[in-house]
């Protein structure tokens, strides 16, 4: 399985069944996934639903008793309280859809550090990228990485 | 996902002492690969999200894994297969103890999208600990400097 033969056939082989997985998920992701604006557009089908709302999800505005989302493009009102909640946090929610254009919270947690998080796993992505590419360089004649040492 | 500082610390706490696997850097990039794969598409180009997801699946990991061996030689390409999918494994099984409202990880997939994960600890609290394991991988890498030291100086 690791040897040359047919090393080309076998890397061409494996970008394809990687290809088709990926687009397998695109598809099936796309049709599974629920997001606000799926929600909105079929406000009947959801309607009394329980929804989670985890990626994206920002609060654009609070007043007393209810706080608004906004998640690409699409706005809700949340009926329910957080004393901690700021316009612009990021967070995910659990909550019941109504068709009249509102939500009931259930569960809210605000997420924090996510800038953070992004920075540093960049700069530990640099670290590895720097220590791979200290052993091994790339050659074109073989289309393969070799030790440099 | 816990930051790839924190996988990349536990992935060092394994491999240091231990000098489990010969390719060590390789192991290293297998432990942040299925991050590097997926997130550095859908961060900054959110609808390919769903298009780059299976490379954060453990069947998938090891199509690519075993796909990036094939660019290495062919004497050490095993080694690096293994080193790559045994990073890959950490980073995937240390991904499950984070806790979302509904579970991230189709461990399944293409074969089921039921979602699975241990919900332990929200993802900011992972990234709070970042200091500490920054300074015992500091720590332990000073350590391990001052034994090679000193083993060289018995040496001679």
């Amino acid at each position: 399985m690791f040897s040359d033969n047919h090393r080309y056939i076998k890397i061409f082989l494996l970008i394809l069944i990687l290809v088709v997985l990926c687009l397998y998920s695109f598809r099936e992701g796309k049709r599974i996934y629920i997001d606000l604006g799926i929600c909105l557009a079929n406000a009947d089908r959801f309607d009394g639903r329980e929804i989670v709302l985890e990626d994206y999800v920002y609060v654009s505005s609070v007043s007393k008793g209810r706080f608004a989302i906004e998640q690409e493009g699409s706005r809700i009102p949340v009926m329910g309280a957080s004393d901690e909640l700021a316009p612009g946090d990021e967070i995910a929610l659990r909550a019941i859809f109504h068709r009249e254009g509102y939500l009931t919270l259930q569960e809210l947690h605000i997420k924090k550090l996510r800038t953070i998080k992004i920075i540093i796993s960049l700069a530990a992505a640099v670290f590895v990228a720097v220590l791979f590419f200290k052993r091994y360089r790339f050659t074109l004649k073989d289309l393969q990485f070799v030790e440099r040492f | 996902m816990p930051d790839l500082i924190t996988h990349l610390s536990i992935s060092y706490f394994l491999n240091k002492p231990l000098k489990i696997f010969r390719y060590s850097t390789l192991f290293y990039v297998g432990a942040v690969l299925p991050d590097i794969a997926t997130r550095t598409v859908s961060i900054p180009y959110r609808p390919a999200e769903f298009a780059v997801y299976p490379l954060h699946t453990p069947l998938v990991i090891v199509l690519l894994c075993l796909l990036l061996s094939f660019f290495f030689a062919e004497a050490e390409r095993k080694q690096v297969f293994v080193s790559l999918i045994a990073g890959s494994s950490l980073h995937l099984f240390l991904d499950l103890f984070q806790k979302h409202l509904q579970p991230g990880y189709t461990l399944l997939f293409p074969f089921s999208w039921r979602a699975f994960e241990f919900s332990l600890l929200w993802p900011e609290t992972i990234v709070s600990m970042v200091p500490l394991w920054i300074l015992i991988v500091g720590v332990m890498a000073l350590l391990n400097r001052r034994r090679a030291a000193q083993a060289k100086g018995n040496r001679q």
